[in-house]
């Protein structure tokens, strides 16, 4: 079996089945990050392709300064971020809602109950829940998230702190009710 | 940020067990490797046909410049000012052009 850092090495040399390797080791990895932040399958699914395809072009620019999934996940952020820049609050908040009803479909299939915490984290927008789902599924460092959304340190920090918040306050609410 | 993690714990601790309910229970299709390298040689063709192209168009549009420019600066040189100035004019033509009609739609 071929270690990770010999596959980047020969991908970096031209080697297409060490880079066809390597995203396919990547890729359930790359996808389920994906629905955790976008709460929907099919955007999951399209910015995964989209990812793909930049990590090809891009494969000769890899440092190696970071983890080959965190290099991923860290390109697929950013074509997220992009994406939602051009739709309007307004939209966005429909797809949002679209999303996590079909999202909540799908889960029941599988008889696993949505959770209010699912419910809060989907309401709330990309740039609070990305830096929370970076930090506390995926133990990544205030430093390292800060790279990966190219913000400071400070801004990721009042956000994970305003993420929190808002969980625990939407929660106790829903537990009122 | 400890103080604030300890006080949120319950929060973080929720966060982590749901997700990992989500991520455990829904399943994602890995295509088979073969797709993979297919995708990785129609894309890394698709990118050099694009390279090539941007390439190209670049030196067409260089040689096209210094060839004028040797042009007119060695053989008919009249011709490179007559353009020059063709140039200035144009631009002043334009420009007036501008302002005329930023003055009718104040009016």
């Amino acid at each position: 079996m071929v270690n990770e850092q010999e596959l980047i090495q020969s991908a970096q040399l031209g080697d297409q089945s060490a880079l066809a390797i390597l995203l396919q080791q990547n890729y359930s990895f790359l996808v389920k990050y994906l629905i955790k932040i976008t709460f929907s399958q099919d955007e999951a699914y399209d910015i995964a392709q989209e990812t793909m395809v930049r990590c090809i072009e891009k494969i000769h620019l890899y440092n190696g300064t970071s983890k080959f999934s965190s290099w991923l996940i860290t390109i697929a952020t950013r074509i997220l971020i992009d994406r939602k820049r051009s739709v309007q609050r307004e939209q966005r908040f429909k797809v949002q809602e679209q999303n996590q009803r079909k999202l909540q479909w799908v889960i029941s299939q599988y008889n696993v109950e949505w959770s209010d915490t699912l419910s809060v984290l989907c309401k709330t927008s990309e740039s609070i829940r990305i830096p929370i789902i970076l930090k506390y599924y995926y133990d990544y460092s205030l430093e390292e998230i800060a790279k990966m959304l190219n913000i400071p340190v400070g801004t990721v920090k009042s956000r994970i702190h305003n993420g929190l918040k808002m969980l625990r306050k939407e929660l106790r609410v829903n537990e009122k009710d | 940020m400890k103080r604030i993690e300890e006080d949120h714990q319950w929060e973080i601790d929720q966060l982590k067990k749901e997700l990992n309910k989500l991520d455990q229970n829904l399943p994602v299709g890995t295509p088979e490797l073969i797709w993979f390298e297919q995708e990785v040689r129609s894309i890394k063709e698709a990118h050099k046909k694009k390279f090539i192209r941007e390439i190209m168009f670049f030196w067409g549009i260089s040689l096209v410049i210094v060839a004028l420019v040797l042009l007119m600066i060695y053989r008919i040189p009249i011709v490179y000012f007559a353009l020059q100035l063709a140039m200035l004019l144009g631009m002043v033509i334009v420009f007036r052009c501008i302002k005329r009609k930023k003055r009718v739609d104040e009016l």
